[in-house]
């Protein structure tokens, strides 16, 4: 293969990478790998066998075993796959081992390239309280808050109690070690502080094996604001300005815009800046994300800062014109960004919806069930970033994201509306997914007028999500069955005008016995 | 006639062709002309377009933005023969009695066990209730259509 | 059609320890099936492999349509006979599509003792060839065998169904228009010689390949001659002197390309119509069926659970529910095709028997495929069924299987015993196809049932002589050999070994290979019926 030529005065030059990871995030990365000449090599287990990421990517490596630990987490069997096919470098996505600093010196020792921060800047931010401290010393505000010791299990109460009256109420109990909203609690009345601690740290126990609790002020009204970073191993550092991602169900996103539709200018450059700060604090290099709070006056707090590639990343490329796998890539070979901070500038609006197997309708529960039908929507600005397509199947191994649908369009106004068209005119059928309830969203007055803050869900439909099935459905599905629609359409072809076109000996695919 | 149902139980009975369709017993006008398309899945209705596939017994449908799914509902054949009561199939010998005089059984719950032409019959309970006899004790060689088991239904409450 | 309502729960106790036995028999099948494949196995496959011949399954997989199913008949022929050698009964038959047209194959397994006949081999041969004369399907033969297996001579060459057979079988069927088409890829020696000559076309392999009626040795022993064996008989003599073949292959590869060339201008023929739909799988998991068939055959269970997983979309249009309900009848799909179903749910009475024979008679009256699912004891006995008439009714259903002019289809899904078996169309009711699942036994009655008749006429016998009768440690020394007789031979690996039915499978693929089965059944046209329905 030839190797691009931007690659040839790299220190670090990458010919194939290994993309440690599964589903849309390998395929995107897949495809830009492709776009620059660099092989690809992917990892498999059992269940992904076939599927759209083993596929896309040049070469692919099974990965025997049932649980995630044999698979996509067993960093032994990682790195000998790279080694098998050749690999110089890995990028482990987001999620899995994408922030796990064992990994990130494990790949390092292997002699191969990790495509991201060092594994001192992901410990750092790894946890909550070191973080914070290395924030408050960069000078970036953080949430007033406090980490409850663990060794005096006796002194508990009280100091929990003396700790929450400091920090104010309502308060947020988090799991040191947490994400994603497991082992966090709400506590709005000291009388509920103890349950809702006892509870915080069994749950941070079990999922984090870590127990450790830490109480900080809960910023109601608050939006989730964040800034992406680049940073060069040159010590260059830029910021591609802000996503916000404030609606969210069971704490994880499902709508992310950028740029914010409520930051001034002179907010965005204060916590561009500060973001850059955060990451400069810990010597940061590759593309990082540093989250905010965003009180009602127009504060903002560090919240914390993701060491990869985050999920909703495809709208910063939008409304930046960058391709940040791209700069990944150039950073871990060693290159310095191609441009500063006064060559980046805001173009447009995009917005991304995640679309879930899930039931909106019924508390958000994941759904299963095969895509049986599944016609992406198409148009001028639309982008779906996917690990499945049509046959596929939903399942309960994985995470139920079944793709991410990006708009990008010269203004908010349009990108909504074209948000909202996008998802009108997605036929995913076959599994229950939240599209319609996408489109109400982007429907939604309160979503017109920005009010996204992180309790938008709650807040427009206290009574929970449902839909009302349309008079003329009931028709379409009778006249369906009626007219024998249900036939399976792949036996068009007769043989030869002899005998039924749906002869087993035309239609099945294996002898027996 | 098809005969449908929502996830809400919402129920329809339609059939294409006639102007008469039934919405949770409420008779509806069809009113609707229907085309099919030359492609799979795709069917016109009203000059709009519908997108629709089957998965099992539910027709999952695409129109105008929103997907709905319908299931196909179907009464169920025949399935297994009546229920001959509590009587030898045929000539054969007790096995075995799972339950005493007194006691209070399940619809459906089995009571005795025959063998007959090597073979083993399960003599299930017809009704719930309290058993009040057993006619047989086991090892016992019964005939074909003897009563092995009385039930008396439990006494209504006034 | 209305669907069948299961009533199985796979959370049940009873299912679980079903699904494990009967997962269990399976990986029995399975394991024996593995080890029939390898045929000769270790150097007589890589002795075979040097002179660039492929296995018989890679040969008919070369021919057969990419991505087509090949549906093997009685993979386990042989199975234990002759010292456990001779795997698959060193042939291979079954049926494959090629060009469209289904197809039969015969494909002899040189690895096995050089592909020589054995008396299981002739039979299974024999049986492949009537396979293709019942449903008119063209017959391939790959030709690789030493001719007949000598030390038992007396098993293979004089007698009716023996070696002769398959020629004979071959005029016959040429003369029915079935075509009779061979590549020679080995040996064919004396009466082999005759499986090209007695074929419509034939392909003959440079350097493999050679048809002879005695080969050199047997030449130098009566004439003096000295001849190497390509000259005595190979490709080049035959295709350009004898005329003995027709077309000449420089290797095995363009060998069975030519059998496909052959095959796609045999010129169309048109299959018998049925009313096919498009075919809808079952509603319930056909895994299920491991979980419903019971771990002990007297435990019954509802036939109909069966049925669901194995017909289209697991509708069923029964017959006459409530008459005669120990055997159940009624109208289904299956792949599409419409098929009438016969299925054991207890004894056979006087009037399931009635039921059965004017279900049968109905079928053949609107030319609609019999399937058998046979679990069966027997016809009810005692004197108030003698007195009924049982033989009679049962007579009648006898009858109308053996003259139903429709393609019939069995499958032993559990017994198949005494008069049972031939009222539910076994194998001597000429079924296109007959299959069983690992779970069925066969034999004339149960084998405690036969221990208890033997032991009960021998201490008539005593008495009659004024012996004391046996004491019980006695009587059950007599019946343990007897229980163990049936026990071994009432085992379907028995069956499947002596050529009794077409294969053993698993359940779980009976309704694709009934569907296979039924589609090459159309391929033979079929006969009217002349009588109208006997109303019983």
């Amino acid at each position: 293969m030839l190797e691009p030529d931007w690659m040839v005065n790299a220190p670090r030059p990458i010919t194939k990478i290994l993309v440690a990871n599964r589903g849309e995030i390998a395929c995107r990365i897949f495809r830009s790998c492709a776009e620059l000449g660099i092989g690809s090599v992917a990892i498999y287990s059992e269940s992904d066998r076939g599927s759209l990421h083993q596929q896309t990517a040049d070469e692919s490596v099974y990965l025997p075993g049932d649980t995630l630990a044999e698979t996509y987490l067993n960093i032994e069997a990682i790195l000998s796959a790279a080694r098998e096919t050749g690999a110089d470098a890995i990028h482990p996505g987001y999620g899995f081992l994408s922030e796990r600093s064992s990994f990130a010196n494990a790949v390092k020792a292997a002699d191969l390239v990790w495509i991201g921060p060092s594994a001192h800047a992901i410990d750092e931010m790894g946890d909550k309280i070191s973080a914070r401290r290395a924030m408050v010393e960069a000078g970036v505000p953080v949430i007033p808050g406090e980490e409850l010791p663990l060794d005096e299990p006796d002194d508990m109460v009280d100091e929990l109690v003396r700790a929450a009256t400091r920090v104010g109420y309502p308060l947020l109990l988090k799991a040191s070690a947490g994400g994603g909203g497991k082992g966090m609690r709400v506590v709005r009345e000291p009388r509920n502080l103890q349950r809702e601690y006892a509870a915080a740290s069994r749950e941070a126990a079990t999922s984090f094996g870590d127990g450790t609790v830490y109480v900080e002020r809960l910023l109601e009204k608050s939006r989730h604001v964040e800034v992406q970073v680049l940073c060069d191993s040159h010590g260059n550092a830029v910021h591609l300005f802000e996503r916000e991602c404030s609606i969210q169900r069971r704490h994880q996103k499902v709508v992310e815009e950028a740029p914010s539709p409520v930051l001034d200018e002179i907010t965005r450059t204060r916590m561009g800046e500060a973001a850059v700060n955060a990451a400069r604090a810990v010597d940061y290099e590759g593309a990082g994300t540093v989250e905010f709070l965003l009180a009602e006056d127009g504060d903002f707090h560090f919240l914390e800062m993701n060491t990869r590639l985050q999920v909703e990343h495809p709208i910063t490329e939008c409304i930046s014109g960058t391709d940040l796998v791209v700069e990944q890539i150039r950073i871990a070979a060693g290159l310095p960004l191609p441009f500063n901070q006064k060559d980046l500038s805001i173009r447009g609006h995009a917005i991304e919806v995640r679309i879930y197997a899930e039931d909106p309708s019924n508390g958000f529960l994941p759904a299963i069930g095969p895509l049986a039908l599944f016609r992406p929507p198409s148009g001028p600005g639309i982008r779906l970033d996917t690990g499945v397509r049509e046959g596929d199947e939903a399942r309960i191994d994985f995470d139920p994201m079944l793709a991410k649908l990006i708009v990008h369009a010269p203004d908010r106004d349009a990108a909504i509306r074209r948000m909202k068209r996008a998802c009108e005119d997605f036929v995913l059928l076959g599994v229950t997914t939240n599209l319609g309830f996408l489109c109400d969203i982007m429907g939604h007055p309160a979503y017109h007028a920005g009010e996204t803050t992180t309790d938008f869900i709650e807040v427009n439909w206290p009574e929970g999500w449902d839909t009302e099935i349309s008079d003329v459905t009931p028709f379409v599905a009778a006249a369906a069955e009626q007219f024998g629609l249900s036939r399976k359409a792949t036996v068009v072809e007769s043989s030869g005008g002899r005998g039924s076109p749906y002869n087993p000996f035309q239609t099945l695919r294996r002898s027996f016995p | 006639m098809v005969d449908l149902r929502d996830s809400q139980g919402r129920r329809w009975q339609i059939s294409i062709g006639s102007e008469h369709a039934i919405c949770d017993e409420q008779e509806i006008v069809n009113s609707h002309t229907f085309e099919i398309d030359a492609r799979p899945n795709r069917l016109w209705i009203d000059n709009r377009l519908a997108h629709v596939i089957k998965v099992g017994d539910d027709w999952w449908v695409h129109l105008d933005g929103a997907i709905h799914v319908l299931s196909i509902d179907e009464h169920g054949a025949g399935g297994g023969g009546e229920a001959d009561g509590m009587v030898a199939p045929m000539p054969g010998k007790v096995l075995e009695i799972l339950c005493q005089v007194g006691d209070t059984v399940e619809e459906g719950q089995t009571l005795i066990v025959m063998e007959a032409m090597k073979m083993e019959h399960r003599i299930a309970a017809t009704e719930s209730g309290t058993i009040a006899t057993i006619h047989h004790s086991v090892g016992e060689q019964v005939d074909a259509g003897a009563t092995l088991i009385d039930i008396e239904p439990p006494e209504s409450v006034e | 059609m209305d669907r069948l309502q299961s009533r199985v729960n796979s959370s049940d106790a009873a299912f679980k320890s079903n699904h494990e036995h009967n997962s269990a028999l399976l990986d029995t099948l399975r394991d024996r099936l593995e080890t029939a494949q390898q045929g000769g196995g270790g150097k007589y496959v890589e002795k075979h492999r040097s002179r660039g011949k492929a296995l018989p399954r890679e040969r008919i997989a070369a021919i057969c349509d990419p991505g087509t199913p090949f549906l093997e008949l009685s993979p386990l022929a042989a199975f234990e006979l002759y010292d456990g050698k001779a795997s698959s009964a060193g042939v291979v038959t079954g049926i494959g599509v090629v060009h469209g047209r289904e197809c039969l194959f015969v494909a002899n397994d040189a690895t096995v003792k050089g592909g020589s006949y054995y008396p299981m081999t002739v039979k299974k041969h024999i049986r492949a060839q009537e396979v293709a004369e019942d449903n008119h399907l063209p017959c391939i033969y790959l030709v690789d065998s030493g001719g007949a297996f000598l030390p038992m001579q007396d098993e293979v060459f004089p007698d009716k169904g023996h070696f002769g057979r398959i020629f004979r079988n071959q005029a016959m069927m040429s003369g029915k228009g079935i075509p009779q088409i061979a590549a020679v890829c080995g040996s064919c020696t004396a009466g082999g010689a005759y499986v090209p000559a007695m074929s419509d076309e034939s392909i003959i392999v440079k350097g493999n390949g050679t048809i002879f009626l005695a080969g050199p040795p047997l030449v130098k022993a009566a004439t003096g001659e000295e001849v190497s064996a390509e000259d005595l008989g190979g490709a080049d003599v035959h295709t350009a002197q004898s005329g003995v073949a027709d077309h000449y292959a420089e290797d095995e590869p363009s060998a069975l390309r030519m059998v496909r060339n052959i095959v796609e201008n045999l010129n169309s023929a048109s299959k018998t119509k049925l009313e096919v739909h498009p075919p809808e799988d079952p509603a319930y998991p056909v895994d299920e069926i491991l979980g419903i068939i019971p771990e002990d055959n007297r435990t019954p269970f509802d036939v109909r659970e069966i049925i669901a997983r194995i017909v289209d979309g697991s509708r069923f249009h029964e017959f006459k529910s409530r008459y005669g309900p120990t055997l159940v009848c009624g109208f289904a799909r299956i792949h599409g095709y419409p098929v009438g179903i016969v299925a054991n749910n207890g004894i056979l009475f006087s009037e399931s028997s009635l039921k059965g024979a004017h279900f049968v008679e109905l079928c053949g009256q609107r030319g609609i495929p019999l399937v058998f699912l046979q679990n069966i004891t027997g016809f009810m006995v005692g004197r108030e069924y003698e007195a009924g008439g049982i033989a009679k009714d049962g007579a009648k259903l006898v009858t109308a299987v053996s003259c139903v002019p429709v393609p019939k289809f069995t499958v032993i899904i559990g017994g198949s015993h005494g008069a049972g078996n031939y009222g539910m169309c076994g194998r001597a009711y000429d079924p296109r196809f007959l299959f069983m699942w690992p779970n069925s036994r066969i034999s004339v009655m149960g084998g405690p049932q036969a221990a208890d008749v033997l032991a009960t006429v021998k201490q008539d016998q005593r008495a009659r002589e004024g012996l004391d009768p046996m004491s019980e440690d006695e009587w059950k020394a007599f019946q343990a050999p007897i229980l163990q007789k049936y026990d071994v031979e009432g085992s379907p690996y028995y069956s499947t070994a002596r050529l009794w039915d077409d294969g053993i499978i698993d359940p779980r693929d009976t309704r694709d290979i009934l569907g296979l089965a039924i589609s090459a059944s159309l391929n033979a046209p079929m006969p009217d019926t002349e009588f109208g329905i006997f109303r019983m």
